[in-house]
């Protein structure tokens, strides 16, 4: 990425970078505080928070954070978001992998066809499809079951899937191919032991550029599901902030604790998520 | 030649690997994506009674939809202005903001990766958590935001930002810019960064600089991003509905104001809230957003495409 010309970066003068950090820094702010609002909020009591809203929590009150952790089910609803979203993702890699290698690697005549069809599902929104199969998880018994959110996810993302690790595979050498068929392996250990492990970067772009639509997902479990319990953390935020309505040292505690998470994972690896997110969008 | 010598001849086969390797992805395609998407044109042109069909109507729904007078038509129009409204709004501030956010992080200067890491962070968080969020923020008596411009104009300040028609849907699109700005930002930056550095420096020796840069040079190569981002703005911004949920509520209220297609099909096809429950409307107004984001697309990608700069010749 570093094109940079040595001529533009000697020639932006001090006002000119002042400037940008100007406008940098108070895009800054402006992302920066309603968040630490969230999170000083969430150290104070409610009545603190009714007198004086902005007041920092001097005396931090972890007891909001014990209420939400012990007090409601937000373990539960943590599990629920890693079962429903590893779920779905093992379902998406597992069949979107060997379709988009098939697709890029085997040069046959309806390859192009398959892939330009799996293309057109990236048009559709899945959601407005979402009667069809609402009626169809009723039918099938999968109404109110995670199950039923991994197999639509899972679904909903192929594309994408298919998308991304096409251009992994399509761009390895040809000729790994033909030293793997010379030392005896078959097609599928071809698959297995030589294609796969060089793809792992694109694995990984492919998991990060779904998974995080996927965590975040609030209107599929909402249609689907009817036992609170059984919901991941979008739905169980919504939830909580019916039961809670004016206990705000939870409620912020609950915000804070459910975007955590993805903070934490987008902290340590930043660069990947960038990747990841955008992945989808270039083609 | 015995059966286990036939099955290792086809099993070595390079057809059957192909057919092996695509066929479950093909099996979940076809039904979840593929059969749903069709099923749900079938839906809209039958008159249902709860969750059953009682028969084919044609394009009886859609002319119930879009006539004016019966009670879904005029949540339909009041939904679909507020859609509108939206797509000009967005798209303009959104896209203006995200371009200016790119074109600061392209300074490179000391400190970038910070910028760039932070300006992203909004759009990996959950919508309807951030929805909750300002929710609180914008209580008209107890949220922070108000807290905030009372301090700095020096008196107490109040005022319902969600709970007057007149405002709550722009605050519901500034939250929303709030959440996604990072977004078209760095879809942007990359394509600043695919610049060739040549066509830079030939800026600085021929003295191509500030608006002149922006409007002739930066501009007229990035028209594939700008062309992404406009469609994923556009479409987005149709399917609008976690931030309007979590905001004012399914209804999109106070009183409709903030209502939209999204929130409108969600009660429309799934709940009763409203008395207007009804699959075979709720299947139309889906198909009608479809379409509105095919064509807009369609026509946005048209209109860009000759406007397109190529540097290979």
């Amino acid at each position: 990425m570093s094109k940079a010309s040595v001529l533009r970066v000697k020639h932006l003068g001090l006002t000119k970078s002042s400037i940008v950090y100007l406008f940098l820094g108070l895009y800054a702010v402006l992302i920066i505080v309603p968040l630490l609002i969230m999170y000083n909020s969430s150290l104070r009591s409610t009545t603190e928070l009714f007198s004086a809203p902005l007041s920092l929590a001097i005396n931090p009150r972890f007891e909001n954070y014990r209420e939400v952790l012990l007090g409601s089910n937000f373990m539960l609803h943590l599990m629920n978001s890693v079962i429903i979203t590893a779920g779905a993702m093992l379902l998406n890699i597992g069949v979107g992998t060997p379709a988009a290698y098939a697709l890029a690697r085997y040069r046959v005549k309806s390859a192009g066809i398959v892939y330009s069809f799996f293309l057109l599902g990236l048009m559709v929104p899945l959601r407005l499809a979402s009667l069809p199969l609402f009626l169809m998880m009723r039918d099938l018994g999968l109404l109110d079951t995670r199950t039923a959110l991994i197999l639509v996810y899972s679904a909903w993302r192929f594309g994408f899937t298919i998308l991304i690790l096409y251009g992994f595979f399509y761009n390895l050498p040809e000729n790994l191919e033909d030293a793997g068929r010379i030392d005896g392996a078959n097609e599928f250990q071809l698959f297995r032991k030589v294609m796969l492990p060089l793809a792992r970067p694109g694995l990984v772009i492919a998991i990060i550029y779904n998974a995080v639509p996927i965590w975040n997902d609030f209107f599929f479990p909402l249609i689907f599901l009817r036992s609170s319990e059984l919901s991941p953390l979008p739905l169980a935020v919504a939830n909580f902030f019916g039961e809670h309505s004016v206990q705000w040292g939870p409620l912020f505690a609950f915000l804070g604790l459910s975007i955590l998470p993805i903070v934490v994972l987008y902290l340590l690896m930043s660069r990947y998520f960038i990747r990841g997110m955008l992945a989808g969008t270039f083609r | 030649m015995g059966i286990k010598e036939k099955w290792e001849g086809i099993s070595n086969s390079r057809d059957f690997a192909f057919v092996v390797f695509l066929l479950p992805g093909l099996v979940l395609f076809i039904t979840l994506v593929i059969y749903p998407v069709f099923r749900s044109f079938a839906y809209s042109l039958y008159a249902w009674e709860g969750l059953q069909r009682v028969g084919f109507i044609g394009l009886e729904n859609f002319r119930t939809l879009f006539n004016g007078v019966s009670p879904i038509s005029r949540r339909f129009w009041n939904a679909a202005g507020h859609n509108a409204y939206a797509l000009a709004f967005v798209v303009v501030l959104q896209t203006l903001i995200g371009f200016f956010i790119a074109l600061g992080l392209f300074q490179e200067l000391p400190g970038t990766k910070f910028f760039r890491a932070l300006v992203f962070l909004p759009v990996t968080l959950s919508i309807v958590v951030v929805g909750f969020l300002f929710n609180l923020l914008l209580h008209p008596s107890w949220g922070a935001i108000n807290h905030l411009i009372g301090f700095f104009s020096g008196s107490d300040f109040s005022f319902p930002w969600l709970g007057d028609p007149a405002t709550a849907f722009t605050t519901i699109l500034i939250i929303n810019i709030w959440r996604w700005a990072g977004f078209p930002a760095l879809i942007f930056l990359a394509g600043l960064n695919n610049i060739p550095a040549a066509v830079l420096d030939a800026c600085e020796l021929d003295g191509v600089k500030g608006l002149a840069r922006i409007r002739f040079i930066y501009l007229p190569l990035i028209v594939p991003q700008l062309l992404t981002v406009l469609i994923l703005t556009i479409t987005g911004n149709l399917r609008m509905f976690d931030i309007v949920y979590s905001l004012t509520g399914p209804t999109g209220g106070p009183n409709y104001s903030t209502d939209v297609l999204g929130t409108l099909f969600y009660r429309t096809a799934f709940g009763g809230i409203t008395g207007l429950a009804d699959k075979g409307l709720g299947a139309a107004i889906g198909i009608v957003i479809v379409l509105l984001s095919a064509v807009i697309s369609l026509v946005i990608t048209r209109s860009l495409h000759n406007k397109r700069v190529s540097l290979e010749g």
